[in-house]
């Protein structure tokens, strides 16, 4: 089972396996005698790869911004759709059909999903930097009370 | 001691999330290994708690990049020489404490609400 756990971590994302890719691999062959252990380890060991990859490396926004931003093509079937944009259809006097409708509506909510998963990523960031430099002035008011001064670097 | 008093910016830390609880917990007594860290996790939830490799090391980059916890030393050469040592920080201490003055409110709390009827005085 070793070489399957060995896979498994290999496939996890180049920054976190170089951080403890090694070190799992030890624990593995800590526990590794108790075959029951070894294979809840396989267990973690997927459902970490999944977490990685899908929550933690942001591959989900690129995934779901590319879902939505495909729903239109993917909903309307081939060679029914007319190009007809709003300007055109309400400038010739002509009714848009319920084709093109339905095309602009899921572009429209496509796009405000990518504005949406943008958004959300920004505020996050925006609130992890809030938070590292609430313990950067931590750290600083209790270096500063201990006589020394660290370095941000 | 009252941990939270004054210290609004702990707020955005609380509460900690199980995993995060324990091995904050686990490294409150002494530095340890991801493995060393696992092991103290089952002991102190009686073995309810047995987090995997996986889910430690996500929550040791989270709590490292909070800056509750720090890598502090390599193994000796008589051990694994893949295993990393980590240690909980000041800033750490000081999170874990506010969450054990929360966990101790909650506590009281329940423990008030789940007194028999006749037992409590009106």
């Amino acid at each position: 089972m070793r070489p399957f756990y060995g896979a498994l971590v290999h496939l996890h994302p180049p920054p976190f396996r170089r951080e403890f890719g090694e070190q799992m691999l030890s624990i593995f062959e800590e526990m590794a005698a108790d075959r029951r252990a070894a294979a809840s380890l396989c267990v973690d060991a997927v459902i970490s790869l999944a977490r990685q990859w899908l929550l933690r490396s942001g591959l989900w926004k690129v995934l779901a911004a590319i879902a939505l931003a495909g729903l239109p093509f993917a909903a309307i079937p081939f060679g029914a759709p007319r190009v007809r944009s709003w300007a055109i259809a309400s400038g010739s006097g002509l009714q848009p059909s319920i084709e093109d409708l339905v095309k602009i509506t899921l572009t429209t909510f496509g796009l405000i999903s990518i504005i949406l998963a943008a958004t959300v990523s920004w505020a996050r960031a925006v609130s992890n930097r809030r938070r590292a430099s609430c313990h950067w002035s931590y750290v600083q008011s209790r270096s500063a009370t201990a006589g020394f001064r660290p370095s941000k670097t | 001691m009252n941990a939270r008093a004054g210290t609004p910016e702990l707020e955005g830390f609380l509460p900690l999330g199980q995993a995060a609880l324990y091995i904050l917990l686990a490294l409150a007594g002494e530095e340890r290994h991801g493995y060393g860290i696992m092991l103290e996790a089952a002991r102190q939830s009686r073995g309810k708690y047995k987090p995997g490799p996986g889910t430690l090391y996500d929550n040791l980059r989270k709590l490292i990049d909070q800056g509750m916890i720090e890598e502090s030393r390599r193994a000796s050469p008589t051990e694994d020489p893949r295993r990393r040592y980590y240690r909980i920080t000041a800033f750490g201490r000081r999170v874990l404490a506010a969450d054990v003055e929360r966990l101790e409110a909650v506590v009281r709390e329940a423990k008030a609400r789940l007194r028999p009827p006749s037992a409590r005085t009106i």
